[in-house]
């Protein structure tokens, strides 16, 4: 598959990805600070340069700022050191932590979740956007959608229809009103993980069957981290538990590996 | 028939006139948790899967109405309940309360700014027969009487039973309560029930009941708010002290916002029911503006504070709040205990706004915050310089009018109604080249 000839679609989530975080400080009142900034995309590009030059690898840089802003979005701490410690461990990730010549875990994914795991010092907030932002949230994954096609997104929408299936049978056991599942669907952090780090076809399955089964997995062991072992962020653990299975799944169903655009090297050189 | 007061429960501090020793600088008045009638006050310690929540009661009619229902994740024996001095949450209240402070402007001629300090029962219930909850399907899993009070932990299969139960009781619950109560003991959830035993109470010498504290370790960090939600007596005020060892408190569900704060506001909003009018109305219109979020209105090390609205409160304060890692203090001071983070919550909900019970996760943010309105005095003295001139004829009108649009701004009010109340400022009479 190539986008060589149309939109990157990392460009178009860069773009989404900066005015997130943008209304994010200026609006909402993020507790980031330029110098957070500016330690999470230097250090995540001196981190793939340095891997790549190791590797003898072209710099390929564009999904370097798409992992340093998912940081930026999800990951808050208290000075610069944990979210530059993240960012290092998500680009590391892509080139160490390897099967099948395809890294294993989402870069920032990973980053994210072994901070989390590692310190008190810094916190994802799933609350922070609020409920305003779904709409344009929505909106700016269907836009991925359009761009990239309905399989490549078959992952983030196969987790949602799960989840949100998952939460109105849950309420319709309690005998909720639908107006619980349906302002906890509503969640900023949610939806931005699901079509703007779930969505990444490179530590997804590559067959859409897979695609669909791999999302509905990460949505019930979601649901089950998080109201069952009360767990904030439990779609951040999911995704990480989950993503060893991915090359399993693309053993069983013998699809090729995909790429951003068409190989200079051989495919699983170009992380 | 009992009143039942359900839910996250459920205290009120009457407003302190309180003049605190101003130790640390020019604090005036604060708005404190007085101010909005029906408010419940809880205090959630937590650290790791410990939680020590306190729940106060402001109840003010016959004690022999008094009743609270509370959903609790887990049977709440007798060892794990204790009864807390309202003093001490009083404190916290007040600790933790916005805050008004005022500076003085100088003469520009003397070139020095600085800031001055302001002065600164007979009739116990009878226990139900075990037979009749049996067959009602409910489980009395414990029943104590502490203190004032009598205590049960009620489990079910069915909302219906536990409901008739109650009734039968003499608790007097809402309509349609029933599916809620229903969803909580489908989650596992108890049912904490506490009553005042009059002869008990009679003996405590107590006038006011005293908020109850339950401890237990359980994953769920949250509070039930839903119950509370079931009566449309329209909006309802709940303010969370969460105490933590490593910082801030924030809701998950919820998006936790910052009120505005460190803004200059005129003069006349020091009278203390124009404060007290000012606090209500802004805090009002971020709740119109904000829809469905939890405001943050302290956030602070409970080591220090600047200014004060009264001083921290102790190492027993703490540990009477459930902190048991803070260490008793090794010196006379009475105050100053570190190690412990307060975050204070305000949350004004209703079932349309907050559908979800309220969920938390503690970060470790230790950013400072608080409510802090500024009060600037003018200098009005004759000018004897150029730079006084300027002052009284340009800077003190700007920083009044700026003043009065933030008041407005804030609170929704009429900026022309806000410009009646200022005072006239005076003018210098000669004038210098560079203002015409």
């Amino acid at each position: 598959m190539s986008y060589s000839s149309r939109l990157d679609p990392r460009h178009y989530q860069l773009t989404v990805q900066t005015s997130l975080l943008l209304w994010g400080i200026w609006v909402l009142e993020f507790p980031v600070t330029g110098l957070q900034i500016a330690a999470v995309i230097g250090t995540a590009l001196l981190t793939q340069m340095l891997f790549c030059h190791l590797f003898k690898l072209p710099y390929l840089l564009l999904s370097t700022l798409n992992t340093s802003l998912s940081v930026l979005l999800l990951l808050h701490a208290q000075g610069e050191l944990w979210l530059a410690i993240a960012v290092g461990l998500s680009i590391a990730s892509k080139f160490l932590l390897r099967v099948d010549g395809k890294h294993v875990f989402n870069p920032s994914n990973f980053g994210i979740v072994a901070v989390l795991l590692l310190t008190h010092d810094a916190w994802a907030a799933p609350g922070q956007w609020g409920h305003g932002l779904w709409l344009f949230l929505l909106l700016a994954g269907s836009g991925l959608v359009g761009l990239v096609g309905w399989r490549t997104m078959l992952t983030s929408v196969s987790f949602l229809l799960t989840y949100a299936v998952l939460l109105f049978l849950k309420a319709t056991w309690l005998g909720d009103p639908w107006s619980i599942p349906q302002h906890q669907l509503q969640n900023g952090s949610l939806l931005l993980f699901s079509f703007f780090m779930l969505s990444d076809p490179k530590t997804t399955p590559a067959h859409p069957v897979g695609r669909i089964l791999f999302g509905m997995s990460v949505a019930l062991l979601a649901v089950w981290l998080q109201f069952r072992l009360f767990l904030p962020n439990a779609f951040l653990y999911a995704l990480l538990a989950l993503s060893p299975s991915v090359f399993l799944f693309n053993r069983w169903l013998n699809y090729p590996a995909f790429e951003w655009s068409k190989p200079t090297t051989k495919p699983e050189e170009t992380p | 028939m009992k009143k039942i007061i359900s839910a996250a429960a459920l205290l009120t501090v009457s407003l302190l006139p309180t003049q605190v020793s101003a130790f640390c600088g020019f604090y005036v008045a604060k708005a404190d948790t007085g101010l909005f009638n029906e408010s419940s006050q809880v205090v959630y310690t937590r650290d790791a899967d410990r939680s020590i929540v306190t729940m106060g009661s402001d109840f003010k009619g016959d004690v022999k109405e008094f009743a609270m229902v509370v959903p609790v994740p887990v049977v709440v024996q007798k060892e794990q309940v204790k009864l807390v001095n309202n003093s001490t949450i009083k404190h916290l209240d007040a600790y933790t309360a916005p805050r008004l402070v005022e500076y003085f402007d100088d003469d520009p001629c003397a070139h020095i700014m600085y800031e001055k300090a302001m002065p600164a029962p007979a009739m116990a219930p009878k226990p139900a027969p075990a037979a009749r909850a049996r067959e009602l399907g409910v489980k009395i899993e414990a029943q104590y009487t502490l203190g004032e009070y009598d205590i049960m932990v009620l489990s079910g299969q069915e909302s219906s039973g536990l409901i008739t139960w109650l009734t039968e009781n003499g608790y007097k619950i809402p309509q349609g309560a029933e599916p809620v109560v229903n969803s909580y003991l489908k989650q596992n959830m108890k049912f904490f029930i506490a009553k005042v035993n009059l002869k008990e109470y009679s003996k405590t010498g107590f006038t006011q009941l005293r908020p109850i504290q339950v401890n237990y370790r359980e994953k769920r960090f949250m509070l039930p708010i839903r119950l509370g939600t079931v009566n449309a007596n329209g909006k309802q005020d709940l303010f969370i002290y969460a105490l933590t060892r490593n910082g801030r408190v924030e809701t998950t569900n919820y998006r936790t916002v910052k009120l505005p704060s460190d803004l200059e506001i005129p003069a006349y909003v020091k009278d203390k029911q124009q404060f007290a009018n000012f606090y209500r109305d802004m805090f009002r219109n971020q709740v119109e503006k904000e829809g469905g979020a939890v405001f943050l209105e302290y956030a602070w090390d409970m080591s220090w504070c600047d200014p004060c609205a009264a001083d921290p409160l102790s190492s027993k304060e703490l540990q009477e709040l459930g902190a048991f890692w803070v260490k008793p203090e090794t010196n006379n001071m009475g105050s100053g205990a570190a190690d412990a983070y307060v975050t204070r919550l305000h949350v004004r909900y209703d079932r349309e706004t907050f559908p979800e019970d309220l969920m938390f996760q503690s970060t470790g943010n230790t950013e400072n915050y608080q409510g802090r309105y500024i009060i600037r005095h003018p200098w009005q003295g004759e000018a004897s310089c150029p730079a006084a001139r300027d002052y009284l004829n340009r800077t003190a009108p700007k920083q009044q009018e700026e003043a009065a649009k933030n008041l407005a701004k804030m609170t929704g009010w009429d900026i022309n109604e806000i410009r009646k109340q200022l005072p006239k400022l005076k003018k210098s009479a000669s004038t210098t080249p560079w203002q015409e």
